[in-house]
């Protein structure tokens, strides 16, 4: 994992919503690389930033929000200095978005061809002849488990919610763009039709070769798609590692820590699933210091004063945490930190 | 209620036109009800008074029989929005009604129900009023507010129809479903709350449309009425040849421009009341 | 598609069906029954046999006054099918259908054309104030609109008469046409029409654009927040495209489904206008008639508008699905204008009392 080109950088990012009484920052100074052979998981509970953060990388933050300040590189290229045109070609021709709104990002009076052929028309560079990028599409189709043909004649609202969601699939590929970014690609789905995605997204990455980023909150679509993954805590990057550290090495942000152990069956059969204490704070009531010190079983005097930064290489295990990133050389063996002057209690 | 109360106020004070909308209603209210106490329109007419410009004693002039024009309107004003006012009442109540029993026996008296609010949905309503109160013929306000409420309670019945419909089948019905609450505690607390803001909306909008087609049968002369109003008025302005003569602009002027500004009052509050009970707007618009 | 065709046919059918049941007993039933009126009236003239003044009666309102309801009604049905709504009252022998007759082509022009300016004024400027809502001349549109949507018809009219007509002499305000030129198709009498039709439409277009403008502002605006439009954004559309099909052609929906109900609206309006500008259209006669206490006149102009509104819903009806083809779809909702219109109503209620009267 970490070989090939790095496809997608994103440097310092920060996303405001300018609201009428205040600014939130729903993104704060986040900072990732994803490269060419990642499936890459942004992981986080609701509202923590993931939908915006994926929006920020195309620069389709809804209003009110703004990105703050912060890059993007797209192979190297920074879409945040390129022209309004200059992002209209990237879009989607490099980097492709399947919404969290799947189920409804289809224009509803338009068939589904027809909105093939828009976006063909769009980006003449990538199929110069139409009809070969319509055939293309069908491939896809086909390539998602859907008859082909048959699918271009119809209406978003002619098909179900799975079937929308791997149209949508689909559809995001057809101008061959060398990320596909999806938002939460299975949260709506019944279980058949998580497992279809699931499978479907393995086979477009193998044979299309894309580079797939996906946002979740479900740790068990994680551990059967993801090479890396990213955990998110209102704003804020707070872990960013291999799966296999993530899933079995010790040295977890408490957060990190929490989500695994608040779903059953992943980590230790049989040992009853704990749900996390607390709630993620308001965007506009931040505690001071670390955003997840009142939540956390290891926090400390410096936690609820200092904010912790993301500290150590992201292909080996990058952690934004100060009892963590003290007992960095001791604990690298994996030792489970126990809480010892902790000011929350266990 | 405390809550939406200091809401509404919020958005009254971040919204000017709104503000002067509520304002507005409020200025009309107060003489309506306390109008004909504080003005008197003289029953003998003076010709030497006629058509007299602005002055002290008449701020708006005299009419042609020497009435204060200013008078006129005051006490105009009380049959108008008690017409205006019951007429919105009695749509309200209809169309609540009608939607939730629609909503909630379902099935083929629901289908029926539909029908027929469909037919009044599609009858021009103007004309229909007009042709019914030619017809009736009486001068009671009450029976002129039913004839006016004809055909809006049907929009109203529908639109609660759907919702209480979209109601029934969302989780906290079905929770007090399980917990077999009684119906009235249902339609009570749970329905009513949830339909309550279009119905407040629909409200201001079901006073402006019977305002305007209340003057406007009495400015074509078709309700009989005793007493002045502001149709009445333009009516006689109009019959006296008032449109043909400059000196009577007061006179032909004046109603028209109570109606337009309590019209304008209701169309500005009621996008208070709007935004009010659609936050989601709030960031768009 | 066929039976979506057929069902709203059928509605529309139902609907004329019952107007004209519910006139005939309107008529028939009211408490002071214009048809045993004028059986008294004719009675106290005296100089009549009783089937003299029954053969009279039958003349007027086609109807046998003491045969059995039933009876009555079914030959009522009869005669309004065939286009026989009896004679009026007022104006001696003419038949209602003759005044409808020629009153109708003035209607349908007057109307025609207001709701073409008003529509076409309304969408520019509601997407005007989509397009620009944050800034100030939004703000000034919207005031300028609201205040329009609060003028009612009869008041448009009558200032038009007063200030242009009256005192300016800029355009005529009385009749469809000169009565100096010779009516047929020609110049003088084409632009004799024009001229006089300048004022009413005018009024008619002062009091219905805003409404059109803050419908088309709201419909607009909640379409650019859809998720499909940012979607859209997405895959790298132009502008154009994206503005043309994916906004423009979803906002429109709720204003088309619209068009057709606001001719009801646009009717209520007529009825002052017309009045007021004498224009001999179906309004002028149903208001003549209602003050001469015609009602054969008055009853047969209600018939004849609204089955011109429920025609017209089906038209819009029948051409609903080229730009919404969700509807007419087998399982699809086959809902017609007036089911959407109220459901769309519900999200978005803009008051504009022009044509919601
Ligand atoms: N349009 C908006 N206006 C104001 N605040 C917003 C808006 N959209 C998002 N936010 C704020 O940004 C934060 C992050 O939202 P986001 O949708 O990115 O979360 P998420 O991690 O994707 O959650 P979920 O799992 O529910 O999709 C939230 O706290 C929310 O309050
Ligand atoms: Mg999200």
């Amino acid at each position: 994992m970490g070989s090939g080109d790095a496809v997608l950088e994103v440097r310092n990012l920060s996303v405001d919503f300018a609201l009428p009484t205040t600014r939130l920052r729903a993104v704060d100074n986040v900072s990732f690389t994803v490269y060419a052979d990642d499936v890459y998981a942004l992981v986080g509970e609701s509202g923590c930033g993931k939908s915006t953060l994926a929006a920020a990388l195309l620069d389709l933050v809804p209003e009110p929000g703004v990105i703050a300040s912060g890059d993007v590189l797209l192979r190297g290229t920074n879409v945040r200095s390129m022209t309004a045109d200059q992002v209209r070609r990237a879009r989607m021709a490099q980097i492709a978005m399947v919404f969290q709104a799947a189920m409804s990002s289809f224009n509803p009076v338009v068939t589904i061809g027809s909105q093939v052929e828009h976006v063909l028309e769009a980006h003449p560079e990538v199929w110069p002849d139409r009809r070969e990028g319509l055939e293309y599409f069908d491939h896809l189709l086909e390539m998602v488990r859907l008859p082909g043909s048959r699918m271009r004649g119809r209406f978003e609202s002619q098909l179900s919610g799975g079937m929308k969601q791997r149209v949508a699939i689909a559809f995001a590929c057809v101008l061959k763009p060398s990320i596909l970014v999806l938002d939460e690609p299975t949260t709506a789905l019944d279980v058949v039709n998580q497992r279809l995605v699931i499978d479907v997204l393995k086979d477009l990455r193998e044979k299309l070769g894309v580079t797939v980023v996906f946002v979740t909150h479900d740790l068990s679509v994680v551990a059967e798609l993801a090479t890396m993954v990213a955990v998110m805590y209102a704003g804020r990057m707070v872990q960013i590692a291999p799966i296999d550290t993530i899933f079995y090495d010790r040295r977890r942000h408490p957060y990190v820590q929490a989500l695994l152990s608040s779903i059953p069956n992943v980590l230790q059969p049989g040992r009853a699933a704990r749900s996390i204490p607390g709630q993620v704070p308001r965007l506009d009531q931040l505690p001071p210091g670390c955003r997840f010190a009142p939540r956390c079983p290891l926090a400390e005097q410096v936690c609820l004063r200092d904010d912790p930064e993301l500290i150590g290489d992201s292909h080996h295990n990058a952690v934004a945490c100060h009892p963590l990133n003290r007992h960095n050389s001791a604990a690298d063996g994996g030792q489970e930190l126990v809480p010892g002057r902790a000011v929350n209690g266990a | 209620m405390t809550g939406l109360g200091r809401d509404l106020l919020r958005i009254l004070r971040g919204d000017a036109l709104a503000m002067a909308g509520a304002i507005i209603i409020a200025v009309y209210c107060v003489v309506a009800v306390i109008g004909p106490y504080v003005a008197k329109v003289g029953l003998v007419s003076d010709p030497g008074r006629a058509y007299e410009g602005p002055s002290w004693r008449f701020p708006l002039g005299t009419d042609a029989f020497g009435h204060s024009i200013l008078s006129e309107l005051v006490v105009g004003t009380r049959p108008i929005m008690e017409i205006g006012v019951t007429a919105a009442i009695m749509t309200v109540f209809v169309g609540v009604t009608v939607g939730l029993a629609s909503g909630y026996v379902s099935g083929l008296a629901d289908a029926v129900i539909m029908r027929v609010v469909d037919v009044f949905l599609t009858i021009p309503g103007l004309p229909l009023v007009l042709v019914i109160a030619a017809l009736i013929h009486s001068s009671s306000p009450l029976v002129l507010a039913a004839i006016l409420s004809i055909q809006s309670w049907a929009g109203l019945a529908r639109a609660v129809r759907s919702m209480a419909l979209s109601l029934r089948s969302s989780d906290f019905i079905e929770a007090a479903r399980g917990q077999s609450v009684p119906l009235r505690h249902m339609i009570g607390r749970q329905l009513l709350p949830n339909v309550g803001p279009y119905v407040a909306i629909h409200f201001l909008l079901a006073v402006t449309g019977a305002i305007y087609a209340e003057v406007g049968l009495f400015l074509l002369g078709i309700a009989p009425v005793s007493g002045t109003n502001w149709g009445t008025m333009i009516n006689i302005a109009n019959s006296q040849g008032a449109l043909y003569s400059a000196r009577s602009a007061m006179y032909l002027l004046s109603p028209m421009a109570s109606i337009v500004l309590l019209q304008f009052g209701f169309v500005m509050f009621s996008r208070a009341m709007d935004e009010l009970f659609n936050p989601r707007m709030r960031v768009l618009a | 598609m066929l039976s979506y065709i057929l069902r709203r046919s059928l509605i529309s059918f139902f609907v004329i069906f019952v107007v004209i049941s519910g006139s005939f007993f309107l008529v028939r039933m009211m408490p002071g029954n214009p048809m045993q009126v004028l059986y008294q009236q004719l009675v106290q003239q005296g100089g009549l046999t009783p089937q003299e003044i029954d053969a009279e009666i039958k003349v007027y309102y086609g109807l046998q006054p003491h045969g059995p309801l039933l009876s009555q009604y079914f030959q009522y049905l009869a005669d309004v099918a065939q286009g026989n709504f009896g004679r009026s009252i007022a104006v001696s022998s003419a038949t209602v259908a003759h005044i409808i007759k020629q009153a109708l082509p003035w209607t349908v022009f007057l109307s025609a054309a207001s709701l073409l300016v008003t529509f076409v004024l309304g969408i520019l400027i509601g997407t005007i104030m989509a397009a620009f809502r944050k800034g100030a001349m939004a703000k000034v549109l919207t005031l300028v609109t609201s205040f329009f949507s609060a003028v009612p018809a009869y008041v448009s009219a009558l200032i038009l008469i007063w200030q242009v007509a009256a005192i300016h002499h800029f355009f005529p305000a009385q009749g469809a046409y000169s009565p100096s030129v010779p009516v047929g198709f020609n110049l003088a009498f084409i632009g004799s029409v024009l001229d006089h039709a300048v004022l009413p439409v005018t009024a008619a277009v002062i009091t219905g654009f805003g409404g059109w403008a803050l419908m088309m502002k709201g419909s607009t605006t909640s379409t650019m927040g859809a998720d499909y439009i940012r979607a859209s954004k997405s895959w790298g559309l132009t502008q154009r495209r994206i503005t043309q099909t994916y906004i423009g052609r979803n906002s429109m929906l709720p204003i088309v489904t619209n068009l057709a109900l606001a001719l009801g609206g646009l009717f209520g309006g007529a009825l002052f206008i017309e009045t007021f500008f004498t224009y001999p259209g179906v309004a002028y006669y149903m208001v003549q008639a209602i003050d001469n206490r015609d009602y054969p006149v008055m009853m047969g102009c209600f018939i004849v508008v609204t089955t011109a509104t429920v025609l017209a819903n089906f038209l819009v009806d029948l051409f609903y699905p080229l730009i919404d083809p969700r509807i007419a779809r087998p399982g699809g909702a086959a809902r017609g204008a007036a089911e959407r219109r109220k459901s769309e109503a519900a999200e978005q209620a803009t008051a504009q009392p022009g044509v919601a009267a």
